[in-house]
């Protein structure tokens, strides 16, 4: 084994260095190619809950997706769970059964019920029994609150409980590390606390980046929370200081337009 | 006049004018034609029988060739890999491009020869191909129907592309493959009967053979066409039936 494929060198999981990335313009249409990534830097260790924010456009996707290899960054370096994600040679089915994902639209497999959707991977991809898995999910739906929707198809779902189900579905697949796309944002405003109440409760015992509008969220549960702009963290610390006494003037600007019409924090 | 009045006579105009139509070609058709059922039942009616059963063996055997090849060409032509893209790409332009009657051609007098390949072979490794790329173009069609969110989620969950398309993807994308492959079993079946140019005696090689030998004409074609039709129905009925039993669970939940 190299030292390329070790564990994750003092608790570090996500180590991102000049990442850029750069979409080619539709062709024909004109436009200039957009870089969606342009020098992101970004330094994960265990057990930390990291919030990105950034105005639309800003890349907080696009570097979201790099970490588990949905999009791959054209130059810099980037480790993942000690993986070199970069290199071409790896597998990296292995990095993403242990990098939970949830996304704003959820993406259940609406052709099988919730639980199917839990018990999939963990039968597939980590060979585990049916009926052991199968335990395991309940619990889970359990735990998320959604035990008695197991044998429902996705579609009856609420949108808050879809959530849930999706978030319940990474974690049947034991990850060391949870993304999240902003989760909340595809829900009735009536339903947002109930998917932020599962990830708080979550938080105690994972390592979390977290796309998110949700200001509240980010000031309690962050233990980080990193401003982007044009492709790159132009701002980071703890939530205190990025969202109370935030320093560059565009998190300042970004902040004033999100927290309109909201009671200013007290500090 | 309403609208609904305007329709309505605009509906009886062309029902009129369809029936006018009709009416006219068979006014005109030959009706000193001696029509002799009885003689052509005796007779004739045993070989197209035969050719009735080398069509349908043709044709399945061309369709067991067809399903697999063009569901993996479809998907060659969704993967990300630019080689199997290229060879999907490839395939489908190459058996959709060129006419299928010219097709059987080489087959039969370039490559049965090479290949050991009997005139049956031939007639199905021709309809096979040919249908194939059809084929693969729906399953393509299907696959990319499918919201990309499915895909992503299954391979961020550690699924390989394979298992993700196996398991999540393509059981999406049946109810919208099934009623366009319908339409090219049926298509298969009825462009077999041009395999009748290379001597494959099948239901048409057969119809001809009794006009021929019997000098009959309208009872043989028209006993021909009623048989082709009368599988087309079958295979429409059965896929119908295949599409309400998937769609009245799974499938029906995920169009929601
Ligand atoms: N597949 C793509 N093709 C072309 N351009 C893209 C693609 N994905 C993203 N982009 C562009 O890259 C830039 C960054 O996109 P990204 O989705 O990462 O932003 P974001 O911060 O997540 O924004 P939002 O808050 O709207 O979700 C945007 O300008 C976007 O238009
Ligand atoms: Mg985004």
């Amino acid at each position: 084994m190299s030292a390329a494929e070790g564990p994750a060198s003092g608790g570090v999981l996500v180590d991102a260095r000049g990442l850029t990335k750069v979409y080619p313009a539709a062709w024909g249409s004109g436009r200039p190619p957009v870089r969606a990534l342009d020098g992101f830097d970004l330094t994960v260790t265990e057990g930390e809950i990291v919030c990105l924010i950034g105005p639309s456009g800003s890349g907080k996707s696009t570097a979201l997706r790099a970490l588990n290899g949905l999009e791959h960054p054209d130059a810099g370096t980037l480790r993942v769970l000690g993986h070199d994600l970069l290199d071409p040679e790896l597998d990296m089915d292995l990095v993403r059964a242990d990098v939970g994902m949830v996304f704003q639209h959820f993406n259940l497999f609406p052709h099988r019920t919730v639980l199917d959707n839990l018990t999939l991977a963990p039968v597939l991809v980590r060979g585990r029994p049916v009926d052991e898995a199968r335990r395991e999910a309940l619990e889970l739906l359990e735990r998320v609150g959604i035990a008695d929707k197991a044998g429902e198809r996705p579609g009856r779902l609420s949108g808050g409980q879809k959530q849930r189900v999706a978030i319940a579905r990474a974690l049947a697949m034991h990850p060391r590390l949870m993304l999240f796309d902003e989760p909340t944002s595809a829900l009735d405003p009536e339903m947002v606390g109930e998917v932020l109440e599962v990830m708080r409760d979550l938080a105690h015992r994972m390592t979390m980046v977290v796309v998110t509008h949700e200001m509240g969220f980010a000031r309690e549960v962050a233990t980080r929370v990193a401003f982007l702009d044009g492709g790159r963290v132009v701002e980071e610390g703890p939530p205190s200081g990025v969202l109370d006494q935030p320093r560059h003037p565009r998190t300042r600007a970004f902040l004033e337009r999100v927290l309109v019409g909201r009671p200013r924090p007290t500090p | 006049m309403t609208r609904t009045q305007r329709r309505r006579l605009a509906r009886a105009a062309a029902y009129a004018a369809a029936a006018l139509l009709v009416a006219l070609v068979v006014s005109r058709i030959d009706l000193d034609y001696a029509w002799d059922w009885g003689r052509f039942g005796r007779d004739w009616l045993g070989l197209l029988g035969k050719g009735l059963l080398l069509t349908l063996q043709v044709a399945s055997a061309g369709l067991l060739l067809a399903l697999p090849l063009g569901v993996v060409v479809g998907l060659c032509r969704t993967a990300s890999d630019p080689g199997a893209r290229l060879v999907g790409f490839v395939h489908v332009e190459v058996f959709r491009g060129t006419p299928l009657l010219v097709q059987i051609m080489i087959w039969y007098h370039v490559l049965a020869r090479p290949l050991g390949l009997s005139t049956f072979g031939a007639a199905v490794a021709a309809l096979g191909c040919f249908a194939s790329a059809y084929i693969a173009e729906i399953v393509r069609a299907g696959v990319q129907g499918v919201d990309r969110g499915q895909m992503e989620a299954a391979r961020s969950l550690g699924l390989s592309h394979w298992q993700a398309m196996r398991h999540v993807v393509l059981p999406q994308a049946v109810r919208a493959i099934l009623p366009p492959l319908a339409s090219e079993f049926i298509a298969l079946l009825k462009d077999s009967s041009l395999a009748s140019v290379i001597g494959f005696s099948e239901l048409t090689y057969q119809t001809r053979a009794v006009q021929s030998g019997s000098f009959m004409t309208f009872e043989p074609w028209l006993t021909a066409a009623a048989l082709y039709l009368a599988i087309s129905l079958v295979l429409s009925l059965g896929v119908r039936l295949l599409e309400r039993k998937l769609g009245g669970g799974a499938a029906q939940e995920a169009i929601r």
